[in-house]
C-alpha cells in the first residue's frame, strides 16, 4: 500500500516535476489568541501569524501564502477538529481539620466532579493532597497522601482505571493561602485533582 | 493559582512514582473512532482511549477514521481519515518543560494545539509534511495533504 503510493508519487515527479502538496492554516486559540508558525519549503520560509492565515505547497512547489475563508476550513478539516481531546481541566476538594473526610459542601459537590472524570475518554488524574499547616510536617505530609489517596479511592470505587490515577502528597508545602505555622486555615485542607 | 496545577512540579511527582512504566511514553489516545491503528515495532494494532503511545510509533486512520491524542506536554492532536501520523521524537523535561517534538505527517490531515514545548522554545516542535516543515511558535493551526486529484 505504502510502496505503491511512494511509487505513484515518484512516477507522478519524474513525469511532471511535481511536488506532494500540503497546506497549512493557522486557527485562533480557544481564548482567541492567535500564535505563529514559520513554514518551510526548500529555501522559502513564510511566517503565518493571523488568524485563518493560510500557506499552500502546489504541486509544482513554491511556497504561497493566502487567508483562508474561516468557515470553508472549519467544515473542510471538521473530521480532524471534531477529533481534538478536550483540554486538561483541574478540580478542587476540601477535607476536614486533621482528617481525610471532605468536607460535607465538597462531598455535595464531589459527585458530580467524579462523574465527569469518569466520563472523559481515556482520562489520565493526578491527585495531590495538601494541608495547612497545623501539626508537624510529618504529620501533615502522611495526612496530604491520606487526602488523595480517599480521592483515589473514591474515583476506584467507580470503576476508574487504578492505572490512570496517580497520587502525591505535598503535606503543608503548598499552601494555596499563606499563613504562618500552626495556623489552621480550611482552604488550604484540599486535594488538587488534574483530570487530562 | 489554578494554572499552576497543570505545572511542572506535579506532573514530576507523578512521573517519579510512576518512572519505571511510564518512561518512555509520549502521549495517551484520547478518542479513536472507527479503523485507528498504531505500528510499533513492525508491528500493527487497534488503537483504542487510554492507550499510551513511545517516540517512534505510526498512529494511522482508514477511511471515514478518526484520532485523538494528548501528550505529555499538554499539547493536543487529531487526525482526519486516512492519515498517517509518526511520533518521530518526543522528549519532555516535566521540570523546565525544555525537550524535543519532532512529527511527520505523511498523508492525510491534523489538527494541532501545541503545548508546553512550545511556549519553552520556539524550534523545539516541529511537523514535517512531505513538501514542508512547520517550526510551531504556539498553538493551533491545521495541515492537509490533499489527496491527488488525478
Amino acid at each position: 500500500m505504502r510502496r505503491s503510493l511512494l511509487a505513484a508519487a515518484a512516477v507522478c515527479c519524474a513525469v511532471a516535476g511535481c511536488t506532494t502538496p500540503s497546506r497549512v492554516v493557522l486557527l485562533p486559540d480557544e481564548d482567541g489568541h492567535v500564535g505563529k508558525l514559520v513554514v518551510r519549503a526548500g529555501q522559502e520560509e513564510t511566517t503565518l501569524d493571523k488568524a485563518y492565515a493560510s500557506a499552500s505547497v502546489g504541486r509544482a512547489g513554491g511556497l504561497s501564502a493566502a487567508a483562508a475563508d474561516a468557515p470553508a476550513v472549519r467544515s473542510q478539516f471538521a473530521a480532524a477538529l471534531g477529533a481534538l481531546p478536550p483540554r486538561p481541566e483541574s478540580h478542587r476538594v476540601f477535607f476536614e481539620l486533621d482528617s481525610d473526610t471532605m468536607t460535607a459542601e465538597s462531598r455535595a459537590e464531589a459527585r458530580a466532579i467524579w462523574a465527569q472524570i469518569v466520563a472523559r475518554a481515556g482520562a489520565e488524574v493526578l491527585v495531590v493532597g495538601h494541608t495547612d499547616t497545623k501539626g508537624s510536617r510529618e504529620h501533615n505530609d502522611r495526612l496530604s497522601l491520606a487526602r488523595a489517596q480517599a480521592v483515589r479511592a473514591q474515583l476506584l470505587e467507580l470503576g476508574f482505571d487504578p492505572a490512570r490515577v496517580k497520587i502525591a502528597g505535598r503535606g503543608e508545602r503548598e499552601l494555596l493561602i499563606a499563613t504562618p505555622d500552626e495556623t489552621p486555615e480550611p482552604r488550604n485542607r484540599r486535594a488538587e485533582i488534574i483530570v487530562r | 493559582m489554578y494554572p499552576r496545577f497543570f505545572g511542572a512540579s506535579l506532573f514530576v511527582l507523578a512521573a517519579s512514582i510512576a518512572a519505571p512504566a511510564h518512561a518512555e511514553r509520549a502521549a495517551v489516545v484520547k478518542i479513536a473512532t472507527g479503523d485507528v491503528s498504531v505500528e510499533r515495532a513492525g508491528q500493527r494494532i487497534a488503537a483504542r482511549p487510554g492507550d499510551e503511545l513511545q517516540p517512534g510509533d505510526v498512529l494511522s486512520t482508514g477511511p471515514d477514521s478518526r484520532a485523538g491524542i494528548t501528550f505529555e506536554d499538554n499539547s493536543r492532536v487529531a487526525l482526519g481519515p486516512k492519515t498517517r501520523y509518526v511520533i518521530e521524537r518526543y522528549e519532555f523535561n516535566s521540570t523546565t518543560h525544555e525537550g524535543r517534538f519532532d512529527a511527520n505527517l505523511t498523508r492525510g490531515s491534523m489538527a494541532m494545539v501545541s503545548g508546553r514545548l512550545s511556549k519553552q522554545s520556539p524550534d523545539a516542535v516541529r511537523v514535517k509534511t512531505p513538501s514542508t516543515v512547520l517550526a510551531v511558535r504556539g498553538t493551533q493551526f491545521l495541515v492537509e495533504i490533499p489527496e491527488d486529484e488525478r
